[in-house]
């Protein structure tokens, strides 16, 4: 387990302040979140869980700009999110944000490394990007994959290529919304595998929203929503000891 | 260790005797409860000898003596410690005597059992990156795969909790039979 970081490196990467999201369609409104109070720590790793409708999504999406709050304060790397215009949220997240999402919606007609290099075009060189996205493919575990369409990669790999291009111009955080949703069991503790690498090796604040525990056991910090409220929150980054029984005592 | 504690627990809901305890754990939890009737008659005896039952002889007609058994205050805190922190391996029987014994905490004994099989599985795969070597890697997979399997299961058990609760106790197929007769 990692040592304490110092103060100023723990300061909120993420503050959620009273915040509420209420959807209103044809008449009736409906709370997705309420009155939600949350910190996020700069190089935490955070899994939000909670049945479906309980607000994970709706929380990631306020967090990354891609929704709006109905009240509350909302601040990301020092940004406040709310009132800020869509354009300066889009260039926000260019720079400084990596989604990841259960569906990595790549490009049928490019290679795993073309993937990772157009989405990146607007913000750097070509040769740059694809630097870039050679060494991160690699890191991932993708270094022979690199000119693979979609379609012949599995979806373990399409996954990692979404992480991949997540972590292209070094985010400093990553949102994933259910990013195993769509794998089987051995294919997730593989993904989860490689989200413990990204972790140590990049300088990243991590938030994962799941309905998976075994994909929130990842975290160091487990926050569970029901109903669009904060309904428990559990520390795992404090060392324990393994259980460790012997046969005898079995 | 597994049966003191679950036969202590069942008896937080007043006194009993070995055979019906056996039955009603045979009833609720089918041919996945394996022990045999001596074993619990044994271990209830042991429990006698440390101070967690006491037990009083019942004469019956046409039947052999009861001995009708009650807990102690030790035994009641042996049996609230194996409800709050038994075995992780208990799992199962610790939340089918819950649900008969005190059902309106199934709900938080759920979420602890959730929390700490949670913290189980980060320190596990937090142990794994040492594990290098021999079967080492494989053997931890195992654990790690074993604790996921515990907790996608408790979380599939939240689903329905309310009609888990409200759902009546098996009755065991002898007090079924006594009633006809």
């Amino acid at each position: 387990m990692s040592a304490p970081l110092s103060l100023p490196e723990r300061l909120p990467a993420i503050s959620l302040d009273d915040v509420s999201r209420t959807y209103t369609s044809g008449g009736s409104s409906v709370a997705a979140l309420e009155q939600i109070d949350l910190r996020i720590a700069r190089g935490e790793t955070v899994a939000i869980t909670g049945p479906s409708g309980s607000g994970k999504t709706t929380l990631l999406n306020l967090v990354a700009g891609l929704d709006r709050a109905t009240s509350g304060t909302i601040t990301v790397l020092g940004m406040r999110v709310d009132g800020t215009s869509e354009r300066e949220l889009a260039e926000f997240r260019a720079h400084h944000v990596g989604l990841v999402f259960q569906d990595p919606h790549l490009l049928s007609g490019l290679t795993a490394l073309e993937n990772l290099v157009a989405a990146r075009l607007p913000f750097g060189h070509w040769r740059d990007l694809q630097a870039e996205a050679r060494r991160l493919l690699a890191e991932l575990g993708l270094g022979e994959r690199l000119d693979a369409p979609p379609s012949r990669l599995s979806g373990g790999e399409r996954q990692r290529v979404g992480l991949a291009r997540a972590l292209m111009g070094q985010p400093e955080l990553l949102l994933a919304d259910e990013p195993t949703g769509n794998l089987d069991a051995a294919t997730t503790e593989e993904l989860i595998g490689v989200l413990e690498r990204v972790r140590r090796e990049h300088d990243l604040t991590i938030v994962v929203c799941t309905h998976d525990p075994a994909v929130a056991a990842f975290a160091e910090r487990v926050v569970r929503l029901v109903g669009g409220r904060v309904d428990g929150q559990q520390r795992l980054d404090r060392p324990g000891p393994l259980e460790v029984r012997s046969l005898e005592e079995r | 260790m597994a049966l003191s504690g679950a036969l202590a627990a069942l008896l937080l809901s007043g006194p009993s005797h070995g055979y019906e305890l056996h039955a009603t754990l045979e009833a609720e939890l089918g041919s996945t409860w394996v022990t045999r009737p001596a074993q619990v008659y044994l271990t209830l005896g042991r429990m006698h000898r440390d101070g967690l039952v006491t037990s009083e002889r019942v004469r019956q007609e046409t039947r052999p003596d009861r001995q009708r058994l009650t807990l102690t205050d030790a035994g009641r805190q042996a049996a609230e410690a194996w409800l709050a922190g038994g075995p992780a391996d208990e799992l199962v029987v610790r939340l089918a005597v819950a649900r008969l014994v005190v059902p309106d905490r199934v709900p938080s004994l759920l979420g602890t059992m959730i929390e700490e099989r949670t913290a189980a599985l980060h320190r596990l795969r937090g142990a794994r990156a040492d594990d290098t070597g021999g079967f080492r890697a494989e053997a931890r997979d195992a654990e790690i795969r074993a604790v996921e399997g515990q907790l996608h299961w408790l979380e599939g058990l939240r689903g329905h909790l309310g009609e888990l609760v409200a759902r009546p106790r098996v009755r065991p197929a002898d007090e079924r039979a006594a009633e006809l007769a």
